[in-house]
């Protein structure tokens, strides 16, 4: 008897507190913000490292944003917005000076006063200046693209910097800017460090973002506190921010589905005709300078490859053209991805640089079978072509757990195939393929065939240009792997032209320039540029605060994310 | 129909049991076993016309397993594609087929290997006793206690998806059991007396193991051998499923079941006949063990289900 009365004494105040909670919680959909929670996003690929210097992959960039933060960044239209700079310096404002030899210049930042790093340390110049010598002197970076056009920084007062360049960057505004992962740094941490790659920032950073990185368990999760020095009043909401990962987007999109997750990242095209289905969930599908891409390698594959010596194979420019006119690009949008991208003709596809008159040659495999045949590859028994004793067999590489780029793959082997190229298949995991030199990363050091994955420019084309196509940005010993110019591609009129493209700040010669760079590009048959990619992320439709930005990464509002009825 | 029967006391009173002439040899009795065990039966019927299929299928189906037809994209099973087609339109029936191929070859070389292996260090183990059964049987310890689809994932990282690592792996991995099993059964059989007679006349340990040993422990090798297959068909899936180990675009049946997991709400018989084709395999293996295992011990009680 007693045990009745107290189970439906018990009952009662489950349903009780229930009725509390659905009274409390039943918030409207207009979402106001919550205050406090957790939130979890499932990422399927696995940063090798958060320390930006180090990063080369895309979720690298989407965990460390949270905590690091640049002088400036760039909103979903394009422009520069000023975060821990007051302004952002322009040749109007007087920030830009160029100097009276007309050869270099100088650009001052002023920063908001009062801010302070996460551990509540004010942020000063000095950590500017500290951000650039991290980046000149620690051999492990993997790009200096723009900061090594600075002969010298100053600190007139704790709140300016003066930087000053010794040639004229066109790119300048883009340097220590969130969006292009490349944020300022504590200097009262890490100049205590003699090797930076062997603390424990590279795995737990914190800056001066909104939330400091507190965990990261390989394999497992990342957890991010919040950051009660975040200069925004109020912000952020959430308590807590956990990237889980996850082996690949199906089981990120299950969990998603059945709520272990708040949100994922990185959908595929193909994803959203089932996605869109779901009430529960939301996607935010935004045009992005992202692009999908096979990248040839024109050295001889190697540990590390010597770009003097030619790729057996991919060394000939017209089994490039080959295989350029035997990928059917058009097909594989409208099929695989339910044509929910477009084509793509070059490395920019939106932004001010963007040409409109650089093209790839169309699918056409008679044409590529013609090119072969004349440049003396000719089909064995086997119905592969050969020359000098060289069969045309090559490796692709991309990531594992990728549906799509491994659809991709078994087409092209099919179609490459018909006009006698052998393609065999040999992916790779995110952080193997995309780690860094001193990792073997295949990528970095040269030992690969055709690399296929996506990149995204910044909004300021030089620096993606100048690293991908430059001859010094080819990753070699000497300079410790430097660059992504993983084609090992070099022509001296091209180098000329970038180099040029960069050191002019009126921006329609630039944009002239980036035409003439990216047609030369295209006419060396260096890459096939597949389709440009939608960024896409879904999330429950308990989250909000979300708001699309092409130019920068999921978490570049983070702050304003929250999680109601939780 | 076989009816229950005690465990027979004398070989005698078994043929009785069994109505047979009591010269039958152990082989026929077996056979005899075998046969009154009907799931077994319809299970080897059934693997016998999967494995027909998949060795003379492919060359009579007009599809290449490997040609994509973006065009042809998930097509139900119609009169042209009797299984569909896949999400790159490639036909379903020959890729299982193909695959079928993959996944029991490597289960059969994988099942090979690992007896080997299991046979020769059990055997050795239980023959020699000592100190060089303890070394062996604490290296066993230590390979079982290794995650195995750990293992597996490890290495296949490293060496990659090839067919014949895939095979060696698997093989190096499942010897464990069998040897336990071997062991046993030489460290029983090397007290009885024509062994011990053997020894008399000076006959070669080696000549022992093979020629007096080996064919006694036999029944439980066989045994052991049939479900290796049945294990290293699934470990392979398994491998595959995860993107590990036969690459595509060579089928196999774990990595079409791999492919078909996003496409489960469009095109489900692309999970399906994959799945299908394991479980029917799979299944039908683990029958004919258990109809050996009746077949091959005198010592089991012979039942038949009732209905």
């Amino acid at each position: 008897m007693s045990r009745a009365r107290s189970l439906v004494i018990a009952m009662a105040a489950v349903v009780g507190l229930g009725g509390c909670g659905a009274g409390g919680g039943g918030a409207p959909t207009a979402q106001a913000p919550v205050k406090g929670g957790t939130m979890t996003v499932a990422v399927w690929q696995e940063p090798n490292t958060l320390y930006p210097y180090y990063a080369t992959q895309t979720v690298a960039q989407l965990v460390f944003e949270i905590s690091l933060e640049g002088l400036v960044q760039v909103l979903p239209d394009g422009t520069y917005n000023a975060v821990l700079a007051r302004e952002v310096p322009t040749t109007g404002n007087g920030g830009v000076k160029l100097l009276p030899d007309g050869k270099r210049m100088d650009v001052t930042y002023r920063l908001k006063p009062g801010l302070k790093w996460a551990d509540g340390q004010p942020v000063t110049s000095d950590d500017v200046r500290f951000t650039w010598q991290a980046i000149m002197k620690d051999p492990k970076v993997t790009s200096r693209e723009g900061y090594d056009q600075i002969e010298s920084v100053d600190t007139p007062d704790s709140l300016t910097v003066v930087l000053h360049y010794g040639s004229i960057y066109a790119a300048y505004a883009s340097r220590f800017s969130t969006s292009a992962g490349s944020p300022i740094l504590p200097r009262h941490v890490l100049e205590k460090e003699a090797d930076i790659s062997k603390s424990d920032f590279v795995r737990t950073p914190f800056g001066t973002g909104p939330f400091k990185i507190t965990e990261f368990k390989s394999a497992d999760h990342i957890t991010a506190e919040r950051n009660p020095n975040y200069r925004e009043a109020g912000k952020p909401y959430l308590d807590r921010l956990i990237f889980r990962s996850v082996p690949s987007r199906e089981v990120a999109l299950a969990q998603l589905k059945a709520g272990e997750v708040d949100g994922m990242w990185n959908l595929l095209e193909a994803q959203l005709p089932d996605v869109e289905k779901q009430t529960d969930i939301k996607v935010r599908a935004v045009t992005s300078p992202s692009v999908e891409r096979l990248e040839f390698n024109l050295a001889k594959p190697a540990n590390p490859a010597d770009p003097n010596v030619a790729h057996p194979v991919l060394g000939d420019i017209n089994v490039r053209h080959a295989l350029v006119l035997a990928t059917p690009k058009k097909q594989l949008v409208d099929k695989l991805l339910f044509g929910k991208a477009t084509v793509a003709q070059s490395t920019l596809s939106i932004g001010w640089a963007a040409p409109k008159d650089v093209h790839q040659d169309d699918y056409n495999p008679t044409k590529a079978k013609q090119l072969l045949d004349q440049a003396g590859w000719v089909p064995g028994s086997d119905g592969i072509r050969v020359k000098n004793g060289v069969r045309a067999s090559i490796k692709i590489t991309t990531t594992t757990g990728d549906k799509i780029r491994e659809e991709i793959e078994q087409v092209l082997i099919d179609e490459w195939r018909q006009i006698g190229v052998a393609l065999e298949v040999s992916n790779l995991p995110s952080s193997v393929l995309f780690g860094s030199w001193s990792a073997n990363s295949p990528r970095k050091k040269g030992n690969f065939d055709v690399n296929m994955y996506a990149s995204s420019p910044d909004i300021d084309p030089q620096a993606t240009v100048a690293q991908r196509f430059g001859c010094d940005n080819i990753p070699r010993p000497e300079n410790n792997g430097l660059g992504f110019n993983y084609y090992r591609y070099c022509d001296s009129q091209t180098d000329q032209l970038i180099k040029q493209a960069g050191s002019i700040l009126d921006q329609d010669k630039r944009k002239q320039l980036y035409s003439t760079i990216l047609k030369r590009v295209n006419d060396a048959q260096i890459s096939v540029w597949l389709y440009n990619r939608s960024s896409i992320d879904a999330y429950r439709a308990t989250v909000g605060g979300y708001k699309d930005n092409g130019w920068d990464n999921l978490t570049w509002n983070s702050q304003d994310w929250f999680v109601s009825k939780k | 129909m076989a009816t229950w029967t005690r465990a027979s006391a004398t070989p005698e009173a078994a043929l009785a049991d069994l109505g047979l002439p009591d010269h039958a040899g152990p082989w026929r009795l077996a056979l005899e076993r075998f046969l009154a065990h009907r799931l077994a039966v319809a299970s080897l019927a059934a693997l016998l016309l999967l494995v027909v299929l998949v060795l003379f299928g492919p060359t009579l189906s007009p599809y290449n397993p490997e040609h994509t037809n973006l065009n042809l994209r998930y097509e139900p099973p119609s009169p042209t594609h009797l299984m569909g087609t896949d999400s790159l339109g490639r036909d379903l029936l020959t890729r299982i087929m193909f695959g079928g191929r993959v996944s029991m070859t490597i289960g059969v070389l994988a099942m090979t290997v690992a007896i080997t292996l299991g046979v020769v260090l059990g055997g050795l183990a239980g023959f020699y006793g000592g100190v060089a059964d303890a070394l062996l049987m604490r290296f066993v310890d230590m390979m079982l206690s290794f995650p195995r689809l750990f293992l597996l994932i490890l290495f296949s990282v490293f060496f990659g998806g090839h067919f014949l690592t895939v095979v060696l792996l698997l093989g190096a991995l499942s010897w464990m059991g069998v040897s336990r099993i071997i062991r046993a059964s030489f460290l029983s059989l090397k007290e009885r007396q024509f062994v011990e007679a053997a020894k008399a006349l000076a006959v070669p340990n080696r000549v022992i193991m093979t020629r007096h040993l080996l064919p006694n422990a036999l029944a439980p090798i066989i045994v052991a051998a049939t479900l290796g297959i049945a294990t290293a068909i699934i470990a392979e899936s398994t491998l595959s499923f995860l993107g590990l180990g036969i690459q595509p675009p060579t089928p196999s049946w774990g990595n079409m079941l791999k492919d078909a997991q996003t496409d489960m709400s469009i095109a489900p018989w692309t999970a399906v006949f994959p799945g299908l084709a394991i479980f029917v395999t799979v299944v039908a293996i683990n029958f004919i063990g258990d109809g050996l295992r009746d077949a091959l011990d005198p010592q089991h009680v012979i039942r038949s289900a009732r209905r």
